[in-house]
Order: C-alpha cells, then structure tokens, then sequence
C-alpha cells in the first residue's frame, strides 16, 4: 500500500513540477536557474528519502525499483531514435572527430585527478578503478537543459555558441551511454539476475545485438496502422521487456535501448512520431529521476561533500582545458569561430548524468555493496547540484553575458 | 475552380483522408511537409534530445494537402468528407481545412494558352 502511495505521490509530484521548471525566466542568479532546471527535486527527493520524511524509505524504493528500470529503457529509446544518420551527417566528420578527443581528453584528466584523491582514503580497495571509471564517464554528460535556458536570453550573434554547445553535449551524452554500458559489463546487478558466463566485451556486443533486434521487433510492429494508444503499448510493453531482460542479463538497459532507437530512426518511416510520443513523459520522467536519486542520496561523512567538490572542480578544470585544446577546432565551418572557453560552458551535469547516476546505483552501488561504492553514488550526485549552481557563471564567461 | 488546401498535423488521418477523397472522385492532389509556426519558433529545452533541438525545423511533422477541383458540389462533398474522416476538425487538433477560389490554371489536361 505504502508503494502504491507512493508512487502516486510521486507522480503527481512529477507532473506539477514539470510545469513550473523548465519555463522561460531570466536566469539572472545561479540560485533562479538551479531552479529552472528542476534540479531542486534532487533535494525534493532527499526530503522524501530516510534521511528526512521516510516517505521513500529502502522497502518502497525497492519496490518502485521496475519502475525505474523502464525509465532507462525510455530514455535510452529517446536518446537513439534522435540518432539518425541522415541529419547527423549535417555536422561533417571534423566535428565529430575534434568532439571526440575532447570527450577522450576529459576521461583521461578527471581519471588522473579522481584516481589521485580516492587513492589517498581507499588506497588498497578493490573497487576504486570502478569508483573512479563511472565518475569519469559521467564527467562527459552535460544537461542541455542548462545550456538552452541560457541561450535563450543571449544576444541572437551569440546563439550559435548555444548550438555548439549542445551539439558537443549531445555527441558526449551518446559516448557516455556508450561507455557505461560497457562499465556495467564488468558487473553483474546487484540484486537478481542470471550471471551470465560472459566477458564484460561479449556483454557489450550482446547489449547491441539486442537493441538491434529490439529495434527491428518495433520496426515490425511499427508498420501496421495502429492508434496513438497502441504504440503507446507497444512502447511501454517492450521497453518493459527489454529493461526486464538487461536487469536479468547484467546488461544495461541504456545501450540497449539506445541501438533501439537508432535502427528505428535509421529504418522507420515513422520515427517522428514516435519521437514525439516518447517526448510526452520526458520532464516528468526526469522529474521522478531526480526525486528518487535524491531520496537514494545518504551524505553519511563530510568527506562525500569534500569529494563531491573535489570532483566538480577537477571536473569543471578538465573540460576547461580540453575545451581549449580541441573545441575550438571542431567547428571549422562556423561564421565566427567559437572562443577557446568553450569548454566552460559544459559544467552543468545534470539531465543524462542522473540518469546515469540511477543506473550506477540500482546496477552497482547497492546498499549492501562496499562503501566506495554508495559514496561514489553520493559524490556523484552532490556535484550534480554543485555543477547546476556553478554552471551559470562558466556560460556566462564563454558568453561573455551576465 | 478551386484549390483545396487541408493542413494536417501530424500524419495520423493522411492515408484514410487520401482514400476516401478518392473514393469520391478527386483523384489527384499533392503532398507537402511542413512545419508550424509556433513549433518552429518555440524554444525547446531539451533534457535527453539534445539532437533534436539542435536539428529543429528539419523534421517536418505536419502535412499539407492540396488538390484542385473543378465543380462547387464536389469540393463541398470533399470538405465534409475530410471533416468527417478525420472526426471533426472543429473538435480537436487535427489542422485547418479550407478552400480558394482558382482563376488560373495551366496543366496538361488543360488547353493551351493562346498565342
């Protein structure tokens, strides 16, 4: 009874709060644009978790667990169908290869730093490789969020800057996903599943032969006429499936749901709208990440604080110095060439980086796993809301607008 | 003459609107993609489909149908026809029908002008 509640709870929590976030308000203060961007409800999720209120207590969030892994499908589903070869080759090849040595660059930079500043309080723990890997990857994820709200109030001359931006968030979220598919490989999830006999590389390749084939099942099925609430079925069913099968296989839901949507976007005449249709849920569905990421949240010892802004600052120091390495260099076609700060204006963590963040927790970072794991988990999401407060000043200075 | 002109949004009605215009005789009309206004302008704040943003206004989503007519009574027939096809335009988003009067129109099945 109490899940059902509150699941409720959170649902209509969600749906509220999509309407009031995301609005077009000045983001004149960090504080206002922390707000814009709904990453309050990470702290609204703290609130309602064990810490505080127990509305969202270890048993619920146990059972809301399902729930969870479906948003993961979906939003793997929404970040593939977007995949289309056709509009991504608009960009050139240049781009994508200066984009990606920058991603490369920021792996290798927080990596050293984190893996330095773990060493010094785990120095023998077996998972610190792991700790430091999934922060790095979700070193690369930028909220785009963040970035549009921002543009919307430059001056138009300035607005290609936005575009870039997003453009190098969108190509670094893809790697992201990628990446940590192939980190979940290594592990097999917490609770339940099958332990399969495979390497961590053959779970990869098993991720994308299933998303290939998940991809073709919605192809066929696509195809037929159907009503809205059909494919609305359809979908739910098999991303249902799908989550289902990863959690089971120890694979992560993400990537598989991400080739997905790239055969569908690639193959499917229909893939607008289907894209449209999974756009419907995509606020509320963040909304209910950031609520039960929070509620996950434990801030046990200051030293998760003091890791926390360790990692937002080498974080926001990496991007800053491969921004000005590489980024610069990835737009050889742009009117006026984007300014070596670019990188700045990257910090902001959010959107995919939760959902990452949930991943990391429901796969890896369980309870009853070590303790490097759940603060990882808690440094994480600490300089997600650090990085959303911090964001606005790094925009500001590649904007050059206050 | 008339030139029939039916914006659809989205494209979930085009094949059904298609085949009873052509069960009731308008045997040729064009298909265009389009986009609206408030869409195009409207400023997405993406959260996962940041591709998307970036790549706006190079999906087009809504469908334009044109025909042209030759007689009063079978563009009327084909108005209620769209209408109906569709459930009723007036009750909820399903685009914006209407009809122009043509002056001019050179086609094959037309003669040629003179001189």
């Amino acid at each position: 009874m109490k899940t059902i509640a509150a699941i409720l709870f959170l649902a209509v929590l969600a749906l509220a709060g999509h309407r009031k976030s995301f609005v077009k308000v000045l983001p004149s203060r960090a504080a206002s644009f922390f707000f814009l961007t709904g990453t309050e409800f990470l702290l609204v999720g703290y609130l309602l978790g064990d810490s505080f209120l127990g509305i969202l207590d270890a048993a619920t969030l146990d059972q809301v667990r399902p729930f969870l892994i479906v948003g993961l499908g979906w939003i793997g589903l929404l970040a593939g169908i977007q995949l289309e070869w056709k509009a991504l080759g608009m960009f050139g090849r240049t781009s994508y290869l200066w984009i990606l040595l920058y991603g490369c660059c920021v792996l290798f930079l927080v990596s050293v730093g984190l893996y330095g500043l773990f060493h010094i309080w785990f120095p023998s723990d077996p998972q610190l490789g792991l700790a430091v890997a999934v922060l790095a990857v979700t070193a690369l994820c930028t909220a785009q969020a963040s970035i549009a709200l921002w543009m919307q109030h430059v001056s138009k001359q300035k607005r290609p800057l936005g575009l870039m931006l997003q453009f190098v968030s969108s190509v670094n979220d893809v790697i992201a996903i990628v990446l940590f598919g192939l980190l979940v490989g290594f592990y097999q999830p917490a609770q339940g599943g099958i332990g399969l006999p495979l390497l961590p590389l053959q779970k990869f390749v098993l991720s994308l032969l299933l998303g290939a084939l998940m991809g073709l099942l919605l192809l066929i099925l696509f195809r037929r006429r159907l009503g809205e609430v059909d494919k609305v079925l359809i979908v739910i069913g098999l991303v249902l499936f799908g989550g289902g099968m990863a959690y089971l296989l120890g694979i992560s839901p993400l990537l598989l749901h991400l080739v997905a949507g790239m055969v569908l976007a690639n193959l499917s005449l229909k893939s607008e709208e289907t894209f449209q249709l999974l756009m419907c849920i995509e606020r509320p569905l963040y909304l209910i990440f950031l609520m039960i990421a929070g509620a996950y949240l434990r801030i046990g010892s200051p030293l998760v604080v003091l890791l926390a802004v360790a990692y937002a600052l080498i974080r926001a120091l990496s991007q800053g110095v491969a921004g000005r390495v590489f980024l610069r260099r990835a737009f050889p076609d742009a009117e006026n060439p984007p300014t070596r700060a670019l990188g700045w204006g990257l910090t902001s963590q959010a959107g995919l980086g939760v959902a990452l963040a949930v991943h990391f927790h429901l796969w890896i970072a369980d309870p009853s796993s070590l303790p490097i794991l759940n603060i990882t988990f808690s440094v994480l999401l600490l300089a997600i809301l650090l990085n959303e407060l911090i964001s606005p000043f790094g925009l500001a200075y590649v904007t050059k607008e206050k | 003459m008339w030139l029939l002109v039916y914006i659809l949004n989205g494209d979930r009605y085009l094949t059904e609107v298609l085949e009873e215009l052509l069960e009731i005789g308008v045997t040729g009309a064009s298909i265009l993609d389009s986009v609206g206004m408030l869409h195009f302008l409207s400023q997405e704040i993406p959260i996962f489909a940041g591709f998307r943003s970036i790549l706006k206004g190079t999906k087009p989503y809504n469908k334009i149908v044109i025909s042209v007519i030759g007689d009063e009574q079978r563009l009327e027939q084909a108005l209620a026809t769209i209408d109906r096809t569709v459930g009723g335009i007036a009750n909820g988003k399903r685009g914006i029908l209407f009809s122009l009067p043509l002056e001019h129109l050179i086609s094959p099945e037309t003669k040629p002008l003179p001189g």
